[in-house]
């Protein structure tokens, strides 16, 4: 009975173990499709408003629903936040940017749909512009018009418009994640001097380098492919607004941005320095002490 | 008379025999509409008869939805960025799909739009309507292509 117990044990972690490594094979990236607004017009107010986005944003929903595609609620994530309905300048932009940080979405999709009515007929125009949640990069966008139609059912219409491009959308954004895999993955890094600290980033290394030299060289051994750049370099702080870490490790693990940026870290505290870091998506602070 | 029965025979099928046309890819294929799970397209393709033209017309669809895309379509990349790679991978697979034509489980509805006679060949233009919904997902259930994802 005790073997059998074990046996049995032994089987279930072995095959955890096996679908634990599978999942990490598959990554299915959540979309979440939001209004376009503009700057000091909250993307809730926008939704609201316009039916058009509403028809348009619901239609691409569906579209990714249909291939597949894990998506998540805008308007439901907006509610969930503790935020007041934005009419006021500041919050209009930080609202959308606390919904997309704290929705869990990888990807998110903005909307913009407007309709046109001449004595030819009626027609929807719709913007869609797909972004990675984590860095702002553009991953692709379309535009696509309905046909030109005697029809006031603009539903159908900005169906039409969407189902035109939704597929070459996808496709593209296919494309730039089969980049991503081949290239790395984009993390901003930025190093900077503690303003306590009694040195600055042109304090010397034992090996005579500056310390923002050092900093550079040590970010281009760990880079995938050594592939990075430098936005700027202060006395005290060094930007780098790209940087490419790979997705995944030897082991095939998915390679995680805390795990860059401890790598990071590590090199500085062996020169004997105090290390603080922060991570946010896939925006790394290291502070020297 | 054995002479000329063989020399007659020779006239007669120098006569008759048409030069035989395989099947090369060509661009000849765009969109005529599109729907959320299909696309119809128009496929341009000459051989020696209407019917095999047909065939090849088809089958080019087939190939550049796959392999080229379709330029100002609904489908403009391709369903498979590296065909290349693909035949290697999964090259039982594309032989039956296309060779073999086990594409036609993907055809909706299919016909010839005109066909015309030359002197050597006959050009026809052939409509298919294919379900690339369920085309797609047969790449993906086959692994020649991933799901959507990294």
């Amino acid at each position: 009975m005790m073997r059998l117990i074990i046996l049995l044990l032994i089987t279930v972690s072995m095959s955890m173990n096996i679908f634990a490594q599978e999942a990490d094979k598959i990554a299915q990236p959540t979309i979440m499709v939001i209004p376009f607004s503009k700057k000091h017009i909250s993307p809730r107010m926008e939704y609201e408003r316009n039916e058009m986005v509403r028809i348009a944003i619901t239609k691409v929903k569906e579209g990714f629903d249909a291939r597949g595609v894990n998506t998540i609620d805008f308007m439901s994530r907006v509610k969930q936040l503790s935020v007041n309905d934005a009419l006021e300048n500041d919050q209009a932009n930080s609202l959308k940017d606390e919904v997309i940080g704290n929705s869990g979405a990888d990807i998110y999709i903005e909307v913009e749909a407007s309709k046109n009515a001449g004595n030819s007929g009626n027609n929807v125009n719709v913007i869609l512009t797909a972004y990675d949640a984590f860095s702002g990069e553009s991953l692709a966008n379309k535009t696509s018009s309905s046909p030109t139609m005697y029809t006031d059912n603009f539903e159908k219409l900005t169906e039409k418009a969407i189902e035109k491009e939704l597929d070459n959308l996808l496709a593209t954004i296919q494309e730039k994640f089969n980049l991503i895999r081949e290239n790395g993955r984009t993390v901003v890094l930025t190093v900077g001097v503690s303003e306590d600290a009694d040195f600055d980033l042109d304090a010397e290394t034992d090996d005579g380098d500056f310390l923002s030299d050092y900093i550079e060289t040590i970010v281009e051994e760990f880079a995938f492919k050594n592939s990075y750049h430098v936005q700027g370099i202060t006395s005290n702080k060094i930007i780098f607004d790209l940087v490419k870490i790979p997705l995944k490790t030897e082991k095939g693990r998915n390679y995680r941005v805390s795990r860059f940026a401890s790598l990071i870290s590590r090199e500085l505290k062996n020169l004997g320095y105090e290390v603080n870091r922060t991570i946010v998506g896939n925006k790394i602070v290291i502070t020297i002490q | 008379m054995k002479k000329y029965i063989m020399l007659l025979s020779i006239i007669a099928i120098s006569c008759s025999t048409s030069q035989i046309i395989n099947y090369n890819r060509t661009g000849n294929v765009s969109e005529i509409n599109s729907t959320k799970d299909t696309i119809t397209l128009l496929s341009t393709y000459s051989a020696e008869n209407e019917n095999k033209a047909f065939e090849f017309a088809i089958r080019n669809a087939f190939e550049n939805l796959l392999f080229k895309g379709i330029p100002d379509s609904s489908q403009n990349l391709p369903l498979i960025s590296n065909e290349n790679k693909a035949m290697k991978q999964s090259e039982s697979y594309l032989n039956d799909l296309l060779k073999q034509k086990s594409y036609q489980k993907f055809i909706v509805e299919s016909y010839i739009d005109s066909s015309n006679k030359m002197k050597n060949a006959t050009l026809t233009a052939a409509v298919v309507k294919i379900d690339v919904d369920k085309l797609r997902r047969n790449l993906e259930e086959n692994k020649v292509i991933e799901k959507f994802g990294i």
